[in-house]
């Protein structure tokens, strides 16, 4: 049959067929009986016609045509549209099929969305396994590199190309070995494929292997395809550790300890012998001998002083120690606590410290718990602060410090909390470090641990920021004397909320817009670490990519946040009843008020750290935050810029008030003269430079 | 002079060896003398008497001599006393404990006896 034959045409075909066969069958019948049957015949013939054409016409509209409109359904539903109606109206002999046709598709259309979620499903699954392995890749140190048995590089994380020296002989599809010595890697490989022969799979030994930058040391894992066949290796590799490094000097010193002190040792010993055995020596013998004792001791003090210095040295190297942010720490503190009656508020700048976390929490909640039935206080500051190498954490309370008796004996009790037998002591031990307790101000008391500070090396590399030019607006900054509440508290029992803005630019006139306000409460002289606020900020307008390089924030990041007219009530909020800082205050204030618009006021008074700066410190010529910071020892680690510096003014504010308090100046009403006359001359200080300049030119 | 020929000085260590030495040096340098072996003992050798200085060791039975240096700093009638910690332990936080606890110097051993004496003698001479 031809495709495009219907049922219509096929059966329309053969009833025509059929009633001209009767036509001619009657005509015949009629031609042979004779003209006296003629009559009868064409009547019979004509009804049976009739008859047969009724029926025939019933059978096409009823059956052949809705045969035909369903054919074509079925096969828009089979080749395009799954949801197609049948479009057959109600005059037709085919419900049943119908019927059966619907039962069908509804079992074809949830075996589709069943597919299409399994599909889904497994999609998402292998995106998250994806990001798993990405997740996992980034955060290991070690590097990561997966080849094909042709050496070609498949797969490598971050750490791998930085071990291996860079990307310039490195990167995907690309042969492994001018960044990795062949020979270990091929050795590594055979014994690997040798061990698997022999039915062993444990992964391979460590080895060394040689990079461009030197040695490091690696271990290799055969990869198998699905049907168990090796078809690649996974290498890990990593410098060879600190440990490593610290295990040969600490070899060095004990060699110094065992071999370098026994001459010394052995000649005072035997000047002391000849001395006590021998009563009766000459005077110039006896001074000989004498002279023996007294360079040995000598000696020997210098040998151990270096002894001594060289284990300092190792001292943090000996155990599994990590960096941990103070304020992780302090997060895991607070969660520990909950459920008991203990209140902890942080407090100070966080900071990264060397330690191990869990011993560490587990000492801190110990001491808590001690203090608290020793006490009776509830309520505990834990602050942060940072001296050269060294973080304190100092748990402070109000009363009277612990007799470092009593200390030692909560120190010397056994932990609990899956540390085996470890004591307080241990733990702190184990941190090289001691804890005590002494007078933390006016009825206040503190137990201090100091800890390794994570950044002893130097302060990290950051990018410099531009500096924002100075404001001088006198609307803004010659303040009214501060009334009310603000005026006659001392300058330290104030509340303050110290914050920052990052914007599009440096000139909120010419259009720059705010893309994150931060800002952070300072009560009672305490920075309160966790009452902070940090905001995004839409800009409504594209980042600058010269923005972008010194606050990281980019149009990304903005993109799903509200505009600084919905922040800023929430900000507003934050800093009710407080004394707003900021540094180059003006520069932040500006673009607070034109976003309030009149709604808002922002109405208590301000002080601005740098015109403070300028006014306690008049010799120093660089008052931008990073440089008072670094005057001052100040630094803070933070992911995101504005909290970042908003902390940092806050720690400033707090010691430029205590240089206020030496030199008398105790009420805000002081505090804002000073700092208006230090504007005053700094802008008439600009000016006349501005002349110079112009007159130069 | 005469101030310095009268000042007292308390000596807690319990190792008699270095005891030895410095009692015999710092009587040489015309100090009064007493020592003790123990925290408990210095703490009534202090009641009883209060010397203008002590050297106190850190690691003696009892109470060590954190607790005895901050039991002395409680008191504010010592508020004037010197204390000088000598101690077997070096390191930089022993060194901050002491001071932080109250300690006006923290001296390492082993030390050279002469710069010791020198420095009791310099610390009880400023004291006036």
């Amino acid at each position: 049959m031809p495709r495009d034959q219907t049922v219509t045409g096929i059966v329309g075909a053969l009833f025509v067929a059929f009633a001209a066969s009767l036509v001619i069958g009657f005509a015949i019948l009629a031609f042979t009986l004779g003209e006296g049957a003629a009559h009868p015949i064409a009547t019979t013939g004509g009804v049976l016609l009739a008859i047969f054409l009724a029926l025939a016409g019933l059978i096409v509209h009823r059956l052949a045509r809705p045969l035909d409109r369903l054919s074509l359904d079925v096969g828009i539903v089979a080749r395009e549209n799954l949801g197609h109606r049948f479009a057959l109206g109600t005059r037709h002999w085919l419900e049943k099929l119908t019927q059966g046709l619907d039962a069908m598709r509804a079992r074809l259309t949830s075996a589709e969305a069943r597919g299409a979620q399994a599909l889904a499903e497994a999609q998402n699954q292998g995106a998250e396994q994806k990001r798993w392995l990405e997740a996992i890749l980034l955060d290991l140190t070690e590097g990561i590199v997966v080849c094909n048995l042709q050496h070609q590089v498949l797969l490598y994380n971050q750490a791998a190309a930085e071990l291996l020296g860079g990307a310039q002989n490195f990167g995907l599809g690309r042969s492994l070995f001018p960044s990795l010595a062949r020979e270990p890697v091929l050795h590594a490989l055979e014994r690997q494929m040798q061990r698997l022969e022999s039915g062993w799979a444990a992964p391979g030994a460590r080895f060394m292997c040689g990079v461009a930058g030197g040695l490091v040391g690696a271990r290799l894992g055969i990869v198998f395809d699905a049907k168990g066949a090796p078809n690649g290796y996974v290498m890990s590799f990593a410098e060879l550790s600190e440990e490593e490094t610290a295990l040969a000097k600490r070899d060095d010193l004990l060699e110094l300890a065992t071999e370098e002190l026994r001459a010394p040792i052995a000649n005072l010993r035997a000047a002391a012998e000849t001395l006590s055995q021998n009563p009766d020596l000459p005077d110039t013998q006896r001074a000989a001998f004498q002279k023996v004792v007294l360079d040995e001791s000598m000696a020997l003090s210098n040998r151990l002083e270096a002894l001594a210095r060289g284990y300092r040295e190792l001292g943090g190297a000996r155990w599994m120690m990590a960096e941990i942010h103070s304020s992780d720490l302090i997060a895991s503190l607070i969660r520990r606590l909950t459920g008991t009656p203990l209140q902890l508020t942080p407090t100070g700048l966080p900071d990264w410290l060397y330690g191990d976390s869990l011993s560490l929490l587990i000492l801190l909640e110990l001491l808590l718990r001690q203090l608290h039935s020793a006490t009776g206080c509830e309520a505990f500051d834990i602050a942060v602060s940072r001296s050269e190498n060294r973080v304190y954490l100092d748990l402070v309370w109000q009363g009277e410090p612990i007799p470092a008796g009593g200390l030692e004996s909560w120190l010397n009790r056994p932990l609990i909390g899956g540390l085996g037998p470890l004591t307080g002591r241990g733990v702190l031990r184990r941190h090289g470090s001691d804890a005590w307790s002494q007078l933390a101000g006016a009825g206040m008391a503190r137990l201090r641990i100091p800890l390794a500070s994570a950044q002893a090396g130097g302060p990290k590399e950051r990018p410099l920021r531009p500096q924002r030019p100075e404001f001088y607006d006198f609307d803004l900054l010659v303040h009214p004397v501060p009334t009310g509440r603000f005026a006659d508290r001392p300058l330290k029992q104030l509340t303050y909320v110290a914050f920052d803005l990052e914007t599009t630019g440096l000139r909120p006139a010419d259009g720059d817009q705010v893309v994150a306000i931060a800002g952070v409460r300072i009560v009672n002289g305490r920075i309160l670490t966790t009452e902070t606020f940090e905001r995004l900020v839409n800009p409504g307008q594209p980042i600058p990519e010269a923005s972008i390089r010194f606050h990281g924030i980019t149009d990304e990041m903005v993109r799903d946040t509200p505009p600084f007219a919905v922040v800023l009530p929430a900000f507003h909020l934050f800093a009710a009843d407080a004394v707003l800082v900021a540094h180059n205050a003006a520069f932040d204030i500006t673009f607070l008020h034109r976003a309030a618009e009149g709604a808002l006021r922002f109405d208590q008074p301000v002080v601005d750290t740098l015109l403070l700066s300028a006014h306690l410190y008049p010799a120093e010529t660089d008052h931008s935050l990073d440089a008072i910071a670094a005057r001052l020892g100040l630094d803070v680690v933070q992911r995101h810029s504005a909290l970042r510096d908003s902390l940092l003014t806050a720690a400033i504010l707090l010691r430029l008030l205590d240089r206020c308090e030496e030199r008398g100046i105790t009420r805000l009403g002081q505090l804002t003269a000073a700092s208006d006359m230090a504007a005053q001359l700094r802008a008439h200080q600009h000016e006349l430079e501005r002349h110079a300049a112009g007159s130069a030119s | 002079m005469s101030q310095v020929v009268s000042a007292s000085i308390l000596v807690v260590d319990d190792e008699p060896n270095i005891v030895l030495s410095l009692e015999f040096l710092l009587k040489q340098a015309g100090f009064r003398v007493r020592t003790v072996a123990n925290g408990e003992a210095a703490l009534v050798a202090i009641t009883q008497e209060p010397p203008d200085l002590v050297l106190l060791d850190v690691m003696i039975p009892g109470r060590d001599g954190y607790a005895v240096c901050q039991e002395i700093r409680n008191n504010p009638a010592w508020r004037n006393m010197r204390i000088i910690m000598l101690t077997a332990k070096g390191g930089d936080i022993q060194r901050e404990k002491g001071l932080s606890l109250g300690a006006d110097e923290y001296v390492t051993k082993p030390f050279s006896t002469r710069e010791l004496v020198e420095r009791v003698r310099r610390m009880l001479d400023r004291r006036g």
